[in-house]
C-alpha cells in the first residue's frame, strides 16, 4: 500500500488529499517511514523532522475537515536542500562550519511553500556550501545513488534528487549556480527546472554566487514542476533580483501540443567527448520529439567555452568574497575539494570580475539572437558521460578539482552565465542502469515552453516513472 | 604582450594583499586557473563598452523573452 502511495505523482497525491480519498497523515506517514527506510543507504537527509511533518500532516487534515480554503499543495510532504532559512532553525549548507546555524529570517519560497500548504520533512544532504557537482560531502557523508551506491547523485542539489527518486518525498526545492538542479536531476532520472535568472526569488537562501544562483524544483513528472514552480515564482520587495514579469500558469501551459515547434541541435561543444550511450539517448529523444511533429533543426551555437570561463570568473570571485572571513580563519573547517573551488577567486582582479559581469548583457543578446531566431529550444545532453563513480570523482588533490568540474559542468554552466532557463528530462539508461537525461534551454521567462515540450514528452514515455526499488 | 600567471604571482599576492600563505606548489596550480579565467574576460572584455553595467543584464532578460504570439 505504501509503495502506491509513494508513487504518485505531486500533483495526483495533491488531488487525492484535497478529496480525502487520502489523508496528510497516512502520506507523511509513508514518506517518514520510506525516509528511514533509504537514509542508511543513500544518506539522501541531513536532518528529519518526523514529529513536527506529523503535527503539520494532522492541522492539514483537520483544515480539510471543516473545510478551510486550502493551496496547491495542501498536505503534499516535500523536503528541501539544507540551505533554506527557516527563522530560529538550523540550515546547514551541508557544511561544518554552518553546523549549529540557525536562521533569523524566513526564505520567501519557504513561505510561499507554506502558504500553498507543504508539509517540511526535513532538511535534505548537499554539496558543502552548494560548492560541487558531484554530491560528495566529507562532513554529512556522501550522498548516493538510489540506482546504485557506488555512483554519484551529482551535486549540488544531490540529496534532493535522490530522496525524490528513492520515493522519500514528492518534490524539493534545489538551487542552480552552475548545474546543481540539472545534474542530478539527470543522475538521478528526475525533473529538474533550472529558472530564468530572476524568475524566483533567493532571498533567505545560502549564496553561492549571487549573480548566477537560482532556485528550482526537482520532481518526478514535468506536471509536478510545473506546480512548483507556480508556487514559487513572482516578484519579492525583499530581493531585489527577482523580476516582476507576470507569472504564468505553468500547468494551464500543459497542452501537449508542440507540433511545428523548433528544436534545436547544437552542432559545436556539447556533444565534444560525448559517450556513445549518452549520444543514442539524444538521438532517441529526438526521435521522439519528431513523432509528436516538432521540427529538428541542427545549428552552430555561440562558443559555450567561453561562456563558461567567464561564469567561472564570476563564481569564483563571489565566492571567495563571501567565505573570505571562515577562509582565513577556518581554512580547516571545509573540505579539500571546496577549498579548492573557492581559492583561486582570490586572484581574480576586482575589474576582471567586472568586466565579466558587464560582458554578460551583449554575450546573452548575442546568444538569444543567434539561436532562439531560428530555433525556439535548444536540445542538448546534461552531461556528456554516463553518470561516475564516487570513486572515479574523488580528487587525489587540490590540482585534480578543476578538471572533475568541468566535466561534468561543461554543459550545464553556459546556460547560469546567460541566466536563461533550462530542464532536465529523465530519458532512459546506460548499460549499468543509470539515469540518462537531456536538458532543454530556451530564451528568458520561456519556462512555460519548456515544460509545455517536457510534459508532451512524458505523456508518450515512461521513463520518469522508474523508480530505483522497482 | 602574453605574459603568464605564475605561481610567483599568485603567492605574493596572497601574502601581500589577503595576508595568507599559499604553498609554492599550490600557488602553481592556483595560477593555471586564474590565467584561463583571466584570458577568457581580457577577450570578452576587448568588446565591452564604456556605458556596459552589471545591472543592465535583469534589463536584457526582459527584453530577450518570447514575443507573446510565440509563446
Amino acid at each position: 500500500m505504501n509503495d502506491d502511495i509513494l508513487d504518485l505523482p505531486l500533483t495526483r497525491l495533491a488531488e487525492a488529499i484535497r478529496k480525502r480519498t487520502i489523508s496528510s497523515l497516512e502520506v507523511t506517514r509513508a514518506c517518514l517511514d520510506q525516509a528511514h527506510r533509504v537514509q542508511p543507504r543513500i544518506n539522501c537527509f541531513i536532518s528529519i523532522e518526523a514529529d513536527a511533518a506529523l503535527k503539520a500532516a494532522r492541522a492539514a487534515d483537520r483544515a480539510l475537515r471543516r473545510r478551510a480554503q486550502i493551496g496547491l499543495l495542501h498536505g503534499v510532504p516535500l523536503a528541501h536542500k539544507d540551505m533554506y532559512y527557516r527563522k530560529g532553525r538550523i540550515s546547514t549548507a551541508g557544511s561544518r562550519i554552518l553546523r549549529d546555524f540557525r536562521a533569523t529570517l524566513t526564505a520567501t519560497v519557504v513561505e510561499r511553500m507554506q502558504v500553498a500548504g507543504a508539509i517540511w520533512l526535513g532538511g535534505l544532504n548537499m554539496a558543502e556550501f552548494a560548492a560541487n557537482p558531484t554530491g560528495h560531502n566529507d562532513h554529512w557523508g556522501h550522498c548516493r545513488n538510489p540506482w546504485n551506491t557506488e555512483y554519484i547523485t551529482g551535486g549540488s542539489s544531490s540529496g534532493s534528487a535522490a530522496a525524490v527518486a528513492a520515493r522519500a518525498c514528492y518534490g524539493s526545492l534545489g538551487s542552480d549556480t552552475g548545474g546543481s538542479v540539472r545534474l542530478p536531476a539527470a543522475a538521478n532520472g528526475v525533473v529538474g527546472l533550472k529558472p530564468t535568472y530572476g524568475r524566483v526569488s533567493r532571498y533567505g537562501i545560502l549564496p553561492r554566487s549571487w549573480s548566477l544562483d537560482t532556485v528550482g524544483p526537482l520532481t518526478r513528472t514535468v506536471r509536478d514542476c510545473a506546480r512548483l514552480m507556480r508556487v514559487i515564482s513572482g516578484a519579492d520587495p525583499n530581493d531585489p533580483t527577482c523580476s516582476c514579469e507576470p507569472v504564468p500558469n505553468y500547468e494551464k501551459a500543459l497542452t501537449g501540443k508542440i507540433k511545428g515547434l523548433r528544436i534545436g541541435v547544437p552542432l559545436n561543444h556539447y556533444y565534444d567527448g560525448v559517450a556513445a550511450e549518452v549520444r543514442r539517448c539524444m538521438e532517441e529523444s529526438l526521435a521522439v520529439f519528431r513523432s509528436l511533429g516538432a521540427r529538428v533543426v541542427e545549428l552552430e551555437v555561440p562558443d559555450p567555452q567561453r561562456l563558461f570561463e567567464l561564469s567561472n570568473a564570476i563564481t569564483q570571485a563571489e565566492a571567495a568574497t563571501m567565505h573570505a572571513h571562515w577562509m582565513r580563519v577556518r581554512p580547516q573547517d571545509y573540505s579539500m575539494m571546496v577549498r579548492a573551488r573557492i581559492e583561486p577567486g582570490f586572484h581574480i582582479p576586482a575589474v576582471s570580475y567586472l568586466e565579466a559581469l558587464n560582458a554578460r548583457p551583449r554575450l546573452t543578446r548575442e546568444f538569444v539572437d543567434q539561436v532562439f531566431s531560428k530555433i525556439d529550444m535548444l536540445h542538448a545532453p546534461v552531461m556528456t558521460i554516463t553518470v561516475p563513480t564516487l570513486a572515479e570523482t574523488t580528487p587525489d588533490a587540490p590540482g585534480g578539482v578543476p578538471a572533475i568540474i568541468a566535466r561534468l559542468t561543461r554543459n550545464t554552466r553556459p546556460t547560469n552565465f546567460l541566466g536563461i532557463p533550462a530542464i532536465s528530462i529523465p530519458a532512459g539508461f546506460s548499460r549499468n542502469g543509470l539515469p540518462l537525461a537531456f536538458q532543454l534551454m530556451a530564451r528568458p521567462f520561456a519556462e512555460a515552453l519548456l515544460l509545455r515540450t517536457g510534459d508532451a514528452y512524458q505523456r508518450v514515455t515512461d521513463w520518469h516513472q522508474r523508480a530505483p526499488h522497482a | 604582450m602574453n605574459a603568464k600567471v605564475t605561481g610567483e604571482l599568485i603567492r605574493l599576492c596572497a601574502l601581500q594583499l589577503r595576508r595568507f600563505d599559499v604553498s609554492d606548489a599550490r600557488a602553481a596550480e592556483i595560477a593555471r586557473v586564474v590565467e584561463r579565467v583571466n584570458d577568457a574576460v581580457l577577450a570578452a572584455a576587448a568588446h565591452n563598452d564604456f556605458n556596459d553595467e552589471p545591472s543592465r543584464f535583469a534589463a536584457v532578460l526582459a527584453q530577450l523573452k518570447q514575443p507573446a504570439a510565440r509563446r
